[in-house]
């Protein structure tokens, strides 16, 4: 690229064709106030903070918007500059309510949450010249997961703007003009009611306290959270997030960033940015037996140790199965199957185990995140991916918003996702395979498709994925599965899946449970169904499988366990605890170490099967 | 050396600018002997007598408080704005997203703890309520502003060693508050 040079406040500095000033001038370490701009977002020029001076020129330019030239002579730091930017924060700041003793986001200089309040600190702004509008904004309160506080808005677009470019999901927009600009919604309506996913985004990017979160909205600032970068395990997609923790609760999480450049653009989905903070399950306490009249007693955890001692010697081994959810850290899986392999036991499965299994006869190419963006047609086939996928979700509408993909989507069930498709053929669930047929022509006659499988019902019906996989075996074509937890393709790597030759025809009386907490295909009824003599639950939540379970012990939830998880892309990834757990509860490994000593089964080491993920 | 002369008031708020004054502490002692201060709660001294700085917390929403603002002003030097009532308008000032009818309906008839079956609002022996709330520089010639609600003791601190100094304080960003 084609070197530019020019003179920032006297220096000289070589930038690349192409930069803003901002950029060259941040790159030559001097700092110039934004707002409006964001780093992962195209610059839009509207809130005039930026300005600098750039001789020649009788007019303040901003910065953010303007290329570097040749020659150029650029001032950021003048009188000039700093009248006017003073002028414009006075500006902002007095056309809607920004009394901010009195706003979610409000802080002192150094610990505020909004970028708009430390702007003002920082051009000294000690009172209000201007006279103060009292007109009244509208506030929605609408969405399930947020608030939009138009009062607090300065319409600087960042939301509208994370919204179509990242999200691709184009719900917001500017409505009015003047005194009257309001941002909106699908072009009038409630958040709601609209066609947002709740992804939050425009929450996390809103420099402003114009739009915060129902859950940790007014809990507590940042600075007195503790901060916990690690990644979202819930689906198979791991975004990469940052967790602001007080007092062991989670006060706000956050996509890592919006970093320029990154393919998801640091997204979240609602799930993820929302889900532990909207926890309303009751936890597990305490370690139940069930005495002789059939009714709970509550135990010492020796007791229930003692307890499924007992039942896993009343048993023969081919009496017994292990279930578990791939939720779990790679670390529980292994030690799970190397526990049940040292007491002879055979069955072992995950929910998700007949995933891999559907999948593993078959040779196909795998699609990925940047196959999606570069198709040209896109099969989506499932579930509603932005219910359990949805940031994979945004790659798809990129493609058909920027690129003209046509999308075709077939499911059982309706989804956000149906309107940004050509063709929506609402099928039966599980007969979504009776139409791969159908496609095979038009996929020959174009040059970049890729079939998206989508949900943990779809994948695990054979008879439904196995017309796909064929057609994309023999055409060849790209597929990406979407796996259902963070760990699936984990545990179908370590191998826990039953040797279903083995243990077919030979029922089982004892179950011993393992729930990861949220996992799609656990299904507490169809565990019912096979009517084992005895459970033995270790959960952290209760739920409908308790009433049936004989030994119920609690567990860590996925916040408070830490370990690997190797989620779609491949890469083993470290999960770091979010919360604490209370004193003596167990994860999986350690729960079944404890009973690995009571039996005298020896050491069980599982650390260099977890290095091999 | 003459001391500097002090007065004080409160308008419309809730006296936490006044207590964040007397957060000041053991401060207060060393600054005491310098400072003399005249009309002020702290002193209760009622009547203004001219003064080199007089400080005023809370913003106007009625005419009495109006009054008692020009009385300073008038005998004051310098004029200083504390807190964010009296800068900004502050927590008083929400009151202007409602129509004063509202307001007076609100606060005389239905709240949760009144008893007024007569549902009688009082217009007589109160102050005439303003439609709405302001800040103090709406009304008079302010010299000197010191937000936060209320602002920390450190940048009353500042305001006034600055003031002693013979300048006129402009607050860091890092004393700035408007909360
Ligand atoms: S949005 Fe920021 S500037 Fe506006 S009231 Fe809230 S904290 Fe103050
Ligand atoms: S939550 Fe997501 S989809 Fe909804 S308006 Fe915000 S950015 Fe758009
Ligand atoms: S809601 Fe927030 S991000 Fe959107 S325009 Fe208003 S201030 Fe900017
Ligand atoms: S898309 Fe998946 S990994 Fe990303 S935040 Fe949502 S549930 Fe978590
Ligand atoms: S940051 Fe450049 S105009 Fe807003």
């Amino acid at each position: 690229m084609k070197e530019v040079k020019l003179k920032i406040n006297g220096k000289d500095v070589v930038a690349t064709e192409g930069m803003t000033i901002l950029e060259a001038a941040r790159k030559a370490g001097f700092r110039i106030p934004t707002l409006c701009y964001h780093d992962g977002l195209t610059p839009h020029g509207g809130c005039r903070l930026c300005v600098v001076e750039v001789k020649g020129s009788p007019r303040l330019l901003t910065s953010c918007t303007t290329p570097v030239a040749d020659g150029m002579e650029v001032y950021t730091d003048t009188d000039r500059v700093k009248e006017a930017r003073k002028f414009v924060m006075n500006l902002i700041m007095t056309e809607r309510n920004h009394f901010c003793m009195f706003c979610e986001k409000s802080g002192k200089y150094e610990d505020t949450d909004c970028e708009l309040q430390k702007r003002a600190y920082e051009v000294q702004i000690e009172h209000f010249p201007f006279p103060v509008y009292v007109d009244k904004y509208p506030v929605d309160t609408s969405s399930p997961v947020m608030v939009t506080d138009h009062n607090r808005c300065i319409l600087c677009g960042r939301c509208v703007r994370v919204c179509s470019e990242i999200v691709a999901n184009s719900t917001l927009d500017f409505s009015f003009r003047g005194s009257k600009a309001l941002i909106a919604v699908d072009t009038g309506l409630s958040k709601g009611k609209s066609s947002c996913i709740s992804c939050g985004a425009c929450m996390q990017v809103c420099p402003a306290g114009a739009i915060f979160s129902k859950f940790g909205g007014y809990k507590s600032r940042r600075s007195l959270c503790e901060r916990i970068e690690t990644f979202c395990p819930i689906c198979g997609i791991g975004c990469e997030t940052t967790n602001y923790v007080r007092y062991n609760n989670i006060v706000e999480i956050e996509g890592n960033g919006l970093v320029k450049g990154s393919l998801d653009g640091g997204q979240l989905c609602e799930k993820g940015r929302y889900g532990p903070l909207m926890e309303s399950r009751n936890r597990i306490s305490t370690p139940l037996l069930r005495d002789s009249k059939g009714r709970f007693v509550e135990a010492t955890y020796e007791e229930a140790l003692n307890r499924v001692v007992q039942l896993l010697k009343a048993y023969s081994p081919d009496q017994i199965a292990f279930r578990t959810s791939s939720f779990l850290p790679a670390e529980d899986l292994a030690y799970i199957k190397e526990f049940a392999s040292r007491i002879g036991v055979k069955d072992i499965d995950t929910f998700d185990g007949n995933v891999y299994r559907n999948l593993s006869s078959f040779k196909l190419s795998k699609g990925t995140y940047e196959d999606v963006l570069n198709a040209d047609l896109i099969l989506l086939i499932g579930g509603d991916i932005v219910k359990e996928h949805s940031v994979v979700g945004s790659y798809i509408r990129r493609a058909v918003r920027n690129r003209g993909a046509e999308l075709v989507v077939i499911s059982s069930i309706e989804s956000k996702i149906d309107r940004w498709a050509k063709e929506v053929r609402r099928v039966a669930e599980g007969s979504e395979g009776s139409l791969a047929n159908d496609y095979k022509n038009k996929i020959k006659s174009m040059s970049n498709s890729i079939i998206v499988l989508e949900g943990a019902s779809l994948l695990s019906n054979k008879e439904a994925i196995e017309p796909w996989l064929k057609l994309a075996e023999e055409l060849n074509v790209k597929v990406m599965i979407l796996t259902p937890t963070g760990n699936s393709l984990a545990a179908w790597e370590l191998g826990i899946s039953p040797d279903l030759a083995d243990s077919a025809g030979k029922s089982k009386k004892l179950l011993f449970l393992f729930l990861g907490d949220i996992d799609s295909s656990y299904s507490p009824a169809s565990i019912a169904e096979k009517g084992y003599e005895t459970i033995v639950l270790h959960s952290a939540y209760i739920d409908a499988i308790m009433k049936l379970s004989d030994v119920v012990i609690p567990g860590k939830s996925w916040l408070e366990n830490e370990g690997t998880y190797k989620v779609m892309d491949g890469k083993a990834r470290r999960f770091s605890p979010i919360l604490k757990a209370e004193k003596g509860v167990k994860s999986p490994r350690e729960l079944l170490s404890d009973l690995a000593d009571a039996m005298r089964l020896g050491s069980i080491s599982i650390d260099d099967i977890v290095r091999k993920l | 050396m003459a001391k500097v002369r002090v007065a004080t008031t409160w308008l419309e708020c809730c006296s936490g600018c006044h207590m964040s004054m007397l957060d000041l502490d053991e401060k207060l002692v060393e600054l005491a002997s310098k400072i003399e201060f005249d009309a002020s709660p702290i002193t209760d001294i009622k009547e203004f007598h001219p003064v080199d700085v007089g400080i005023v917390e809370g913003a106007v929403g009625n005419e009495e408080q109006l009054e008692v603002l020009k009385k300073i002003r008038e005998n004051s030097k310098i004029l200083v704005a504390l807190g964010d009532c009296a800068c900004f308008g502050g927590i008083p000032a929400m009151r202007n997203f409602f129509k004063k009818e509202e307001v007076l309906k609100r606060v005389y008839v239905e709240t949760e703890s009144t008893v007024n079956p007569e549902k009688v609002i009082p217009h007589e022996d109160v102050p005439k309520l303003f439609p709405s709330v302001k800040a103090i520089d709406q009304f008079v010639k302010v010299d000197v502003y010191v937000p936060g609600c209320p602002p920390d003791p450190k940048a009353i601190e500042y305001a006034l060693r600055e003031l002693l100094e013979g300048k006129i304080p402009v607050l860091p960003p890092e004393l700035l508050s408007y909360e």
